[in-house]
């Protein structure tokens, strides 16, 4: 893994979305807002800043009951996550 | 300056470990979940091993619908989704639970075609039932604790 600061993944919330995200390889948008403890336009707006920068995917699957929306980390996203945490842990080391 | 920088990363890595152990929390699964699980692939096994044709096509589709509406449900329920094949060193329960479903069945084929006798099937497929609720809760286990490990762990950067 590619030792790279990342300035988009570092903010805290967007850092433990990651950290989060990373653990899990899907999870639906409460659950992120009340991990976070902050309100829904906050969550959707670093939501939005990883999308934008192609680290997360946003999906509604259509179905029985109300549309939820569900995160997953992509590919470059991880490897954006993983390789700042190589940068922090290079820090310290 | 350092102090600053030292600051930022204390605050960086409390991010990390509260969303690593936000997951770990969120990773509880229902209680209905793996004895739910274990009697679909149990009798699934059992009747692919036995049954007739009728049986056999019986089981495939009732598998087919009700795996993914468990999962389904399962994901309604925690809000989150693991995948146990790709959850670092935990998934080694997975991959035991499978070879073990598959020793199973190999047991089940030679009872039935070369033995001749039917029995053992249904004392596997019990057996299965139970490796599925046990070695579930195991992968369960070993996800959370490798979570909650500290974020400064090398493991942490290899995906886990």
């Amino acid at each position: 893994m590619t030792a790279q600061f990342n300035e988009v993944v570092h903010a805290p919330n967007r850092l433990q979305i990651c950290a989060f995200l990373n653990s899990t390889d899907r999870a639906e948008f409460s659950v992120i807002r009340d991990m976070l403890d902050v309100a829904d336009s906050v969550t959707s707006k670093h939501l939005r800043v990883l999308e934008q920068a192609g680290y997360v995917r946003l999906l509604k699957p259509s179905g029985l009951g109300r549309v939820r929306t569900w995160v997953e980390l992509t590919a470059a996203g991880r490897q954006a996550y993983l390789g700042h945490i190589a940068a922090l842990r290079a820090l310290i080391e | 300056m350092e102090n600053k920088q030292s600051d930022d990363l204390r605050v960086s890595f409390a991010a990390i470990d509260a969303g690593r152990a936000a997951a770990a929390d969120r990773l509880i699964t229902p209680a209905w979940y793996h004895p739910v699980l274990g009697l679909l692939g149990g009798g699934y096994v059992v009747a692919i091993t036995i049954g007739n044709t009728l049986t056999m096509i019986v089981a495939i589709v009732v598998f087919l619908v009700a795996l993914p509406l468990m999962i389904s449900a399962y994901k309604r329920q925690t809000g989150v989704w693991i995948w146990g094949f790709g959850a670092g060193k935990a998934s080694r329960w997975t991959y035991l639970l499978g070879a073990l479903m598959l020793a199973s069945a190999g047991a089940m084929f030679y009872f039935h075609d070369v033995v001749g006798i039917d029995w053992p099937a249904w004392l596997l497929g019990a057996v299965i039932v139970v490796l599925v609720i046990l070695l579930g809760r195991q992968f369960d286990k070993a996800v959370r604790a490798q979570l909650r490990a500290a974020s400064h762990s090398p493991a942490l950067l290899e995906g886990e």
